[in-house]
């Protein structure tokens, strides 16, 4: 690396059409037209725009959520291939060989805690990004831009869902306490919905019981189906905020700036921010006046590589602190008392406990309803509010736009009751699933078996 | 590919659709052949019928039968026994139910069943012949069949057949308790 700044005098020295075949030319850019030029041939810097406007770059637009999202899947799946090679599917060995990681494997424990903190963490940033988007309106294009974010909004609530998906399947695989008597819930969870109940347990399961069947299912489901799945997803997923027209704030940036002035042209399609539909703006080489924009190379790359590396630091330094846990091997004679799931799945656990009702003699199990039924319609409801949400066009991009404080207090409602829940269920519950409230001994119960 | 002038078939057209028929009715086949295949045809499963013991060694009270996973009930009285079974897995989302009728830290009032058994997932409660008492399972926990094997005369609990309650006690004379094949 010493002899950089000698290649870079070398650089400005060499023809300019010399330029592009530099091997690490375009990571340092020294003109506009380089950085732009960065961007096409580059294929690690080709899914960036050339330039981005300052406010989308910036901490308080976004907070990086999306971002810190995928850079956690990517460190999961580093951590995760690593595991693949030291974790053995069959019930006989998967919990002794999560004992050897832990205690015979070198740093095998601190490659599990990673990647069990990335996945906690994970949850935790796509429902913080959720959130985000929702304040800010972000899940609407106005008409005249050209763009469906509505879309992306879709497309994040499959993600959200997968990220779950993967989340859940992850914990069965040590066959701890923990996961086997998640495996007879959700199993049993799938089970409560109508007609094809018997059928989708069967066939998530592998049989009418539990064994060797289901956990080699949910292992390829962990480890192959659901990860190819949410990165291609995923990938779309960003490509297409590029076709919405960039971020949400962009757009009202643009909006604001050419509020007056827009003439629509019937043909060109093309701004460097973002590539369109329909009848938008004219070409030029941005909508925004320079002064609001920053080149993507450095600008958005350097930013990037630090969210990257700080993310990174920090899951590793949590990793080094806390440790994973690991409950008793898998009894199926006796579930841990109380038996709770982890905490982004207490909520469910506390309305399926919650949930069953009566009618005379019609009784709808608490299975269905809390796990199967509120989830799906509280999903629906957030799939449909953007094209039910008639705020005005100027809401987007904004945080808490004075014309959304009812929706906005609407949502905050769903979110502080799930996270009552999980308090509740996470706090206040003891021995069989009793309510204790903070601070109340809970009662010793020997384990009976 | 289709003759957009005349809506007559041409060869062109025809073979299209045939290409796009065969490769539908491939892509078809091949996904129900994949779905298909996760539905298991042969179960390695333990048998439904489980072997408790002989009924002699069998503690009066309750018994947890784990292979069954169920509870068995025997209630001797001078010189008929009663057996009783009953399964362990709540109706609600399939955990364990843990026996706690042995607990007498409640007060028994007169209006209130006791509980028998509890389960610690989400807190169902069930009185001792499992009817439910309180918490989410939307049904009583089913009594099992029982019968006494022919051939080493040990109880055995059937958790495939579900009987009656109360029709599905089993009285057996302890005179008769040699008679087993060795």
């Amino acid at each position: 690396m010493g002899s950089f700044t000698a290649e870079h005098q070398k650089g400005l020295a060499m023809d300019e059409s010399l330029r592009g075949r530099r091997l690490f030319w375009s990571y340092l850019p020294e003109s506009a037209r380089e950085s732009s030029e960065s961007v096409v041939r580059n294929f690690l810097l080709h899914v960036f725009p050339a330039y981005v406007t300052e406010k989308g770059i910036s901490l308080f637009s976004t907070f990086w959520l999306g971002t810190i999202t995928w850079v956690l899947f990517l460190i999961l799946t580093v951590s995760g291939i690593i595991l693949m090679f030291l974790y053995v599917p069959s019930v006989e060995r998967a919990y002794q060989s999560m004992k050897d990681l832990e205690f015979v494997v070198s740093y095998g424990s601190i490659i599990r805690s990673i990647h069990r903190l990335a996945a906690h963490g994970m949850v935790a940033t796509a429902f913080l990004h959720l959130v985000r988007v929702w304040y800010t309106k972000s899940y609407k294009s106005s008409p005249a831009q050209g763009g469906i974010r509505e879309v992306n909004w879709l497309i994040g609530i499959v993600l959200f869902v997968l990220t779950l998906a993967l989340s859940y399947s992850g914990y069965l695989l040590p066959w701890d306490q923990l996961a086997y008597w998640a495996v007879v819930i959700g199993a049993n969870v799938a089970q409560s919905s109508p007609f094809i109940g018997d059928t989708l347990r069967e066939v998530l399961i592998g049989g009418t019981q539990i064994g060797q069947n289901t956990l080699i299912r949910f292992y390829i489901l962990h480890c192959v189906a659901l990860p190819i799945v949410i990165a291609l997803v995923g990938a779309y997923h960003m490509w297409r905020i590029r076709r919405d027209g960039g971020l949400a704030v962009t757009e009202r940036l643009v909006s604001e700036h050419s509020a007056e002035k827009v003439i629509p042209s019937p043909t060109k399609t093309y701004t460097l921010l973002g590539v369109k539909e329909g009848t938008t703006l004219s070409v030029k080489s941005s909508l925004l006046p320079d002064a609001s924009l920053t080149r993507s190379n450095p600008d958005l790359l350097l930013r990037l590589i630090i969210a990257i590396l700080i993310t990174h630091a920090i899951v590793l330094g949590f990793a080094l602190l806390v440790k994973a846990p690991l409950e008793a091997p898998a009894n199926a004679w006796s579930p841990p008392n109380p038996a709770k799931a982890p905490w982004y799945f207490l909520w469910l656990q506390e309305l399926i406990a919650d949930t069953t009702f009566r009618v005379g003699s019609f009784v709808v199990n608490g299975g269905f309803v809390g796990g199967i039924l509120i989830p799906t319609v509280a999903l629906v409801v957030l799939a449909i509010w953007p094209f039910v949400d008639r705020s005005p066009d100027q809401a987007i991009g904004v945080w808490f736009h004075r014309s959304r404080w009812i929706q906005n207090i609407v949502f905050t409602g769903g979110a502080l009751t799930v996270i009552a829940l999980i308090i509740v269920g996470a706090f206040l519950r003891g021995p069989f699933w009793k309510f204790y409230w903070f601070g109340e001994p809970w009662p010793k119960i020997p384990p009976l078996f | 590919m289709s003759n957009t002038e005349s809506h007559e078939p041409t060869r062109r057209s025809f073979l299209g659709k045939l290409a796009l028929g065969i490769g539908g009715i491939a892509a078809a086949g091949s996904a129900f052949a994949a779905v298909r295949s996760l539905v298991p045809n042969v179960l390695y499963e333990p048998s439904k019928k489980v072997k408790a013991g002989l009924p002699g060694f069998i503690p009066d009270g309750v018994t947890l039968v784990k292979e069954a996973r169920a509870y068995v009930f025997k209630k001797s009285a001078g010189e008929k026994t009663e057996f009783y079974c009953m399964s362990a897995v709540c109706t609600h989302l399939g955990c364990m139910v843990q026996y706690v009728g042995k607990e007498e830290s409640e007060p028994v009032t007169t209006n209130k069943p006791r509980v028998g058994f509890s389960c610690p997932c989400h807190g169902s409660q069930f009185s001792l012949d499992g009817a439910v008492v309180a918490g989410p399972a939307p049904k009583n926990l089913p009594w099992l069949a029982l019968s006494v094997s022919p051939d080493d005369g040990q109880l055995v609990v059937d958790t495939g057949t579900q009987v009656d309650r109360e029709k599905s006690l089993l009285v057996w004379d302890p005179s008769q308790q040699n008679i087993r094949k060795v």
